[in-house]
């Protein structure tokens, strides 16, 4: 039995080093077969700035870079801008790995900000590059800019110096308190295939003021200012169309989305201490009930908007704020008339600018078919410019 | 194989089961059949599947301890029972290629993993053929673990975007008719009727008071998630859901528009995926079990070497043929779904007359017996 067994034991231990050697080979076979993706050849991308040259397309990339050095930024991190030029999109960006070596990155990228020059461009078809993607975030930041988007990435803030945290922060955060509007890239697209083919984007203006950053080692000097997203942009079929001033944006905000904040002047007003002065009052929350409906042969957009103010304060940021504590008030009807009065105006500024362009950013076409169907189909066939056919109407409630 | 489970394990592998793998390809596939209206399709199908699964519940309740093959045998004929088992093999194998397929689509477009098919299914194989020989019973307590971290991805993954979605973006509803919603359905009918598997554990299902609530409540907690996922996914994407080739990589990634949550959709997403493993996992032991009664294998070497088989035809049928196409054209679209609605379907809703027919043999049988 002991002899049977010194016998056996060697061709089992030769199998079990048999065995893992094959387990060691399949492992590292296993392990080949994944496209290595080092971390310090990715540019990890935060923001894109598409522009046309002439025929081409010319990404501007700001990234980080793992083992690239570069302006420090807010949070410590750094910085760089890339650029790619390509006749297509997608060669725009391949071109960035071709030049630069660096694999870019594309799911950490939370804005995208298209040039003037886009303005000619069928925007809709571009932006599906992303769209298809599962990497992306559809839910990326969407802008347009005055003049270059690569001017704009070349340019710094003074709080932030990563123009895509900054864009990010004063389009997506704080646009709710300062009037400004929003929009993400999936939207943008979807809204353009929907009946009313009609989406908006704020405008991005670079305002310099002079106090201009040179780097460290003195090779570059960035531009110092502010971004201002006042206006917004609405596109047409794909294309860019028009752009509304700052009343006809804030008229249209109004009506947009109900957590966006607006304030207003009121002059002679009874002031806190007795005082007749000029006060200035700011929308706490808002709700916006559209009513669209066919009225015949012509349509009825009818808003109502209901409104609850406060005086601001000093404490007062702009805040949303949906659930308040009940307060003295300080609003007397000599306020809510004025605001109530401006709010018309602005509002009907949009109304008209809506008709004028016959460009329907309140998506009238949109609650229509939702709520008609297949007749508001037939309809906006027989009617390509029903715009015309619209009377908006808007019913205010102003309430502290 | 020790084929055992418990009622726990039945209900929590239904819930998984029904939504594990309706998030991938299905929801745009059904967006481009049937658009905004394609959830009314899945809700169509899961009712369906609801009566279906109320059949074999009521054939548990009516089966006398007998197993799906000798149901199968004493109403069929042995050879008719071989001939549905290989039916069954196919449906089963089929549904788990498809799943692989788009979770290898899935990782590799969110994660930027590229690899191919052969070094992504072969580590994936393993494992299940792990837990495939080792028999039902390790497939529920795998469920039982991993349970809690899947159903709690599901739910942050839909609490992060129903903040975002508008329901109103449904309306207007049929507007394209009812008929093309039907059809839609009738069309997606492969990808659904999951709970034949507990037809499977006919016999070996330690029951105890209200099973079959319980599993139907359970069924219903699965089919809701789904449908509410492809509802949040419709009124987010739009006319563009058809163009989407995973819906949960979609959904989940949609609301995180600031940098502060980085890519935490991924982890959920990952963490969801282990569902499919575990689908995969429960499927690949059907098709093993009803290879087995083909060929008469009993043995735990039997099922290592029937699973080995399956194996190598998954690793290398994908490569040879356009399997997703086939899945597709033939199986969706074309004369295909006749088969697998048989096994689906058909053979659910005849399980109570046939374990009722069964029992009144075995009865006349003993009597015979004890006669002579």
């Amino acid at each position: 039995m002991h002899k049977t067994r010194s016998l056996k034991n060697p061709v089992k231990k030769y199998a079990k080093i048999f065995l893992l050697v094959v387990v060691a080979f399949f492992v590292a076979w296993v392990a080949s077969s994944y496209t290595k993706s080092e971390i310090a050849d990715r540019a990890i991308v935060l923001g894109l700035g598409i522009d046309m040259l002439q025929d081409d397309f010319v990404v501007t990339a700001e990234v980080v870079s793992p083992n690239e050095g570069g302006d420090s930024g807010a949070s410590g991190a750094t910085s760089k801008l890339l650029t790619g030029v390509g006749k297509t999109l997608p060669l725009a960006i391949q071109d960035i790995f071709q030049t630069s070596g660096k694999n870019p990155s594309l799911g950490q990228t939370g804005i995208v900000l298209l040039g003037e020059s886009m303005n000619g461009q069928e925007l809709k078809h571009i932006l599906s590059y992303f769209i298809l993607s599962d990497a992306f975030k559809d839910g990326v930041t969407l802008a347009t800019c005055k003049g270059s988007a690569k001017k704009i990435f070349e340019s710094t803030s003074p709080v932030d110096s990563m123009v895509s945290f900054a864009l990010q922060t004063i389009i997506q955060k704080s646009g709710k308190k300062t009037n400004s509007t929003s929009n993400v890239l999936q939207n943008f697209v979807e809204n353009q295939t929907r009946h009313s083919k009609t989406s908006f984007l704020s405008q991005v203006s670079f305002v310099n003021d002079g106090n201009d950053k040179v780097n460290k080692d003195q090779s570059s000097q960035k531009k110092t200012g502010v971004y201002d997203c006042s206006k917004i942009a609405v596109f047409k079929d794909g294309y860019y169309h028009d752009v509304l001033d700052r009343d006809e944006t804030r008229g249209f905000v109004m009506l947009n989305t109900s957590k966006t904040y607006d304030s207003f002047v009121v002059e002679n007003a009874q002031s806190v201490i007795g005082t007749k002065d000029r006060v200035s009052v700011g929308i706490v929350s808002k709700k916006v009930k559209p009513k669209v409906e066919f009225d015949g042969e012509n349509i009825i957009a009818s808003y109502d908007l209901d409104m609850k103010i406060r005086r601001m304060r000093t404490d007062v940021t702009g805040n949303v704020m949906d659930f308040l504590p009940e307060l003295p008030s300080l609003i007397d009807e000599q306020i809510s008339n004025s605001v109530k009065e401006q709010t018309q105006t602005l509002v009907q500024k949009a109304f008209e600018k809506s008709k004028k362009t016959n460009c329907d950013f309140f998506g009238v076409a949109n609650t229509m078919y939702k709520k008609y169907g297949k007749k508001w189909d037939d309809f906006q066939k027989q009617n390509p410019d029903y715009l015309d056919k619209v009377t908006f109407k808007i019913s205010i409630q102003v309430h502290d | 194989m020790n084929n055992s489970i418990k009622q726990t394990q039945i209900i929590l592998l239904v819930i998984i089961v029904v939504s594990g793998g309706k998030f991938l390809s299905l929801p745009g596939l059904m967006a481009k059949l049937a658009g905004r209206d394609s959830w009314v399709s899945m809700a169509i199908m899961f009712a369906l599947d609801l009566v279906s699964l109320a059949f074999i519940l009521w054939a548990v309740y009516l089966n006398k301890g007998k197993s799906f093959d000798e149901i199968l045998s004493d109403t069929l004929t042995p050879f008719g029972a071989k001939l549905l088992f290989l039916l069954y093999a196919l449906f089963f194998i089929l549904r788990v290629m498809g799943g692989l397929l788009d979770t290898q689509e899935l990782i590799s477009s969110t994660l930027s993993v590229v690899t191919n098919w052969v070094s992504f299914v072969v580590p994936i194989l393993l494992v299940i053929g792990f837990n495939v020989v080792r028999g039902a019973r390790n497939i529920g307590r795998v469920s039982q673990i991993f349970f809690g971290f899947i159903f709690a991805s599901i739910i942050m993954i839909l609490l992060l975007s129903l903040k975002n979605t508008d329901f109103s973006n449904l309306q207007p509803t049929f507007a394209n008719g009812f008929d093309k919603v039907a059809k839609s359905a009738f069309d997606v009918s492969f990808w659904f009727g999951d709970c034949v598997f507990v037809l499977f554990m006919f016999g070996k299902i330690k029951k105890t008071g209200n099973f079959s609530v319980k599993v139907s409540l359970a069924f219903l907690v699965g089919a809701c998630t789904t449908i509410l996922m492809d509802v949040i996914f419709l009124c987010l994407f739009g006319n563009l859901a058809e163009f989407s080739s995973s819906a949960l990589a979609k959904v989940s990634g949609f609301n995180l528009t600031g940098s502060v949550y980085g890519r935490i959709d991924w982890i959920f997403v990952m963490i969801w995926a282990s569902s499919i493993i575990i689908k995969c996992t429960l499927f690949l032991w059907c098709s093993t079990m009803a290879l087995s009664y083909v060929f008469g294998v009993k043995s735990k070497k039997g099922y290592s070497v029937l699973f080995g088989v399956t194996g190598i035809a998954f690793v290398v049928l994908p490569l040879i043929l356009p399997i997703k196409g086939i899945i597709a054209n033939f199986f969706c679209l074309g004369a295909g779904k006749y088969i697998t609605v048989f096994v689906q379907y058909a053979i659910p809703f005849a399980m109570p007359l046939m374990t009722f027919l069964s029992n009144k043999k075995t009865t006349k049988d003993k009597r015979g017996e004890d006669y002579a």
